[in-house]
């Protein structure tokens, strides 16, 4: 073997020309301008094949022309589908004619016809989380309808980039509670670990004929619409509201927003939301208040008869934001009462709600089976447990504990001068 | 007599305990909870005790022979025929370490980032590495190991931080997953073995400080490794729950996928997958190192250096023999990692201290070393 300066003058000389090589790239490397960012991938239910594959892909012409590029009036982003009998070979059918390669490196929501949750979405899910390009931490939603054209009528009116949308609407899940935000790897873990059933978040296109204007919102924490069926004027058509339920990986059932609303609360995942009620006094009156989960939920478990008890206490806290009647709620022997209100209305929708779970045989969406775990002595037990069994002949109660702890920037409602 | 340099206390306890952890990045953590369920945690402690037991049954025999390696102890004991023998195993062993490595390594990088890259150029970039490594030799993979090891510990922590709100504490339960006597047997049998202990044993003359330096450091090593791969794997338990897990090839990759840190930090996987390269290099740098030295030793050469490239090239030859994935997945598991692992990495040391202590050798020079020190 060589010694001295000149072998070392040799090494030196090849891990300079090897470096030559590793900076130019591995073989797989692609350029910016060689691939096709994917920002939503929906999968329908084919009309000829087993699966419509449709994408968003983002235009990165129109963020050039801001820096003087030459994006002019170009759309930030065009939509595209094609029929498959998998994925995949739709991902490879849209490389024929997208002249950039697809990718879904960036792809941050998926969304899921109806249709096709119907039948079971397992083999696509699977078909996914297996592929090094997708993120279990990307989020998954039901279209009301058909993915495509809940795409294709997504026209966001506040952001040019569709990605930001789809992001900002996982930021507004946690204000609102009308819709969860649920990603691949928790759907996945639901479907995979526990014998609760999973759901997913509903999305819609709002249509005047199809909004529920004949449902009835007075009812106190009652928001009893479906994604598409919120009844406005103006802005993007498309909306998020409400939950699929899944047996298994099958859709069986939708819940409206104030459902999810409770859902989450029962979860013990919901963030934080706007409540109105009745007053109390006044009925025809409403109260406004801002609620957060002051902390989970108590679940407890006892036996009595043979039938299997859960106990469930919700912790409230949060401020007033309203008190239209004027009436000195925030005096705090008051305060109580309108405490009161609010926890008898929320019972009220959680029983409801739980009713409803066991009458079109759902099964548990709270996740009770994490509470009911550490019950379970050993692996098979746990295994076998006919959850969904004991679940639909438990009896479950619910207690809500509100605390109003601020009354927001008025400590007082001064009666007016002429009342 | 082979020049391998000096490396101290701290040096030796890096490069031993980034040898050790190199297992966490790959599909180990998921076949433990797949044997373990929710009492991985206690396989693992049963097989991190099993591991020290293992080395403590090398570190005896090390002690009784001052100023040896494995490889001359075993020439002494057994003599020149069957001291070979022993030693030829000991190096088709660290060959064969250093093969399903190297093969287990390139396809995950294949499988995560590189799917277009043929598995020979990144096989000739890892053993590349490797190669260029144990030409340096064994202090400068020392000093790298040692430098290395801070921004190793720093990427771990913050990852298992960043996990946390993604952790699902009822994945521990069930308790009972598992009879205790298969917690105990698989542990012992299949997660109590490292190759560390043997390795230590083959670079011995170049620590400083002699056999307890020596002893202490490695010990340390197989501890912290076994905590490391225990704090691993209820982490993927808990974010995975057992199921899931057990689908998973590469954990820990899968983990570092997961982290959201806010609106700006996003898929910052690539930081921890600098974690994982430096780890792999150093941990295939020094297995090369291993199985060029124990050849070097058999063959009495004054230089390993020259073996290097034939070394290398029966790695990367074996290594290329497993026609898939999961065939190397199941080498791996089966023969280097149960039985046939044990017998080199824990057998052969105990055979070489029953002889040693049968036929009363090396007490004298032990007890004088002793004494001098």
């Amino acid at each position: 073997m060589m010694q001295g300066p000149r072998s070392k003058y040799a090494i030196k000389i090849l891990a300079a020309l090897l470096m030559v090589f590793l900076c130019g790239g591995c073989f797989g490397g692609r350029e910016t301008d060689e691939v096709a960012l994917v920002i939503a991938v929906g999968l329908d239910k084919g009309k000829k094949e087993a699966l419509e594959m449709t994408v968003v892909i983002a235009n990165p012409q129109v963020f050039a022309a801001g820096e003087g590029g030459g994006g002019g009036n170009m759309e930030p982003f065009f939509i595209t589908s094609v029929e498959g009998p998998t994925i995949w070979e739709c991902y490879t059918l849209m490389n024929t004619y997208v002249t950039r390669e697809i990718s879904f490196h960036h792809t941050n929501a998926y969304f899921i016809g109806e249709e096709l949750a119907r039948d079971g979405i397992k083999p696509y899910l699977l078909g996914l989380i297996r592929h090094r390009e997708v993120r279990r931490d990307s989020y998954m939603y039901i279209a009301n309808g058909r993915v495509k054209d809940f795409l294709t009528e997504n026209k966001p009116i506040l952001e040019i980039f569709p990605g930001k949308v789809f992001h900002l609407i996982r930021i507004l899940s946690q204000r609102t509670g009308f819709y969860s935000t649920v990603d691949m790897h928790q759907f996945y873990l639901t479907l995979n670990n526990l014998h609760s059933s999973p759901t997913l978040p509903l999305v819609g296109i709002n249509t005047p004929e199809g909004q529920g204007t004949d449902k009835d919102a007075s009812e106190s924490l009652r928001a009893p619409y479906l994604a598409g069926e919120v009844p406005r004027e103006g802005g993007n058509k498309v909306e998020f509201a409400g939950a699929a339920i899944f047996n298994n990986d099958k859709m069986v059932g939708r819940l409206t927003a104030d459902e999810n609303r409770t859902m989450m609360i029962l979860q013990g995942c919901l963030t934080a939301s706007n409540f109105s009620f009745s007053d109390p006094e006044h009925p025809d009156k409403m109260i406004a208040v801002a609620l957060n989960q002051a902390k989970q939920p108590e679940v407890k478990f006892r036996v009595e008869n043979n039938r299997l008890i859960i106990d469930q206490t919700i912790f409230l806290e949060g401020e007033f934001f309203s008190i239209q009647s004027g009436e000195n709620y925030e005096d705090p022997d008051k305060k109580l009462v309108a405490q009161r209100a609010l926890e008898r209305a929320q019972e009220s929708l959680a029983r409801k709600l739980i009713q409803k779970t066991k009458d079109n045989n759902w099964g548990d969406i709270f996740n009770y089976d994490t509470h009911y775990r550490n019950k379970v002595s050993t692996w098979e037990e746990w295994e076998k447990l006919p959850w969904k069994e004991i679940y639909m002949q438990a009896d479950i109660r619910v207690k809500v504990k509100a605390n109003f702890r601020r009354t927001g920037l008025l400590r007082y409602t001064e009666p007016m001068i002429r009342e | 007599m082979i020049r391998e340099g000096k490396i101290g206390f701290a040096e030796l306890f890096a490069l031993l305990f980034i040898s050790n952890i190199g297992r966490i990045f790959l599909t180990l953590p998921a076949t433990a909870i797949n044997e373990g369920r929710t009492l991985v945690w206690a396989m693992i402690i049963v097989g991190t005790i099993g591991s020290a037991l293992g080395f403590w049954i090398v570190a005896s025999l090390m002690r009784r022979h001052s100023n040896q390696t494995i490889v001359e102890v075993s020439e002494s004991l057994l003599g020149p025929y069957l001291g070979t023998l022993v030693n030829l195993l000991i190096f088709f062993y660290f060959v064969a370490v250093m093969s399903l490595l190297s093969r287990g390594f390139a396809e995950a990088i294949l499988v995560t980032t590189l799917p277009r890259t043929p598995i020979s150029a990144v096989l000739l970039f890892l053993f590349g590495g490797a190669m260029l490594s144990c030409h340096y030799g064994l202090e400068t993979m020392a000093r790298v190991a040692r430098t290395s090891l801070t921004f190793i510990l720093a990427g771990l922590v913050i990852l298992f931080l960043a996990v946390v709100e993604t952790m699902e504490i009822s994945f521990l339960f069930p308790l009972y997953s598992r009879e205790p006597s298969y917690i105990f047997f698989q542990g012992l049998t299949e997660y109590s073995l490292v190759s560390e202990g043997l390795l230590a044993a083959v670079i011995i003359l170049s620590v400083s400080g002699g056999w307890q330096k020596f002893r202490n450091a490695t010990m340390l090593a197989i501890i912290f490794g076994g905590m490391l791969l225990l704090i691993t794997c209820m982490a993927i338990l808990l974010v995975f729950g057992v199921p899931s897990s057990n689908e998973l090839l590469i954990p820990f990759f899968n983990l570092s996928r997961l982290i959201e840190l806010g609106r700006y930090f996003q898929r910052i996987e690539a930081i921890f997958l600098l974690s994982w390269v430096m780890v792999g290099f150093v941990k295939l740098a020094v297995t090369l190192y291993a199985a060029t030295i124990v050849a070097a030793r058999i063959f009495k050469a004054p230089d390993y250096r020259p073996l290097l490239w034939i070394v290398t090239m029966l790695c990367a030859v074996v290594s290329i023999l497993p026609p898939d994935l999961p065939t190397n997945l199941y080498l791996e598991t089966q023969f280097l990692r149960r039985y046939p692992g044990l017998a080199v990495t824990v057998g052969l040391p105990l055979l070489l201290l029953a002889v040693s202590r049968i036929r009363k050798t090396g007490e004298l020079e032990g007890d004088d070393a002793r004494a001098k020190e």
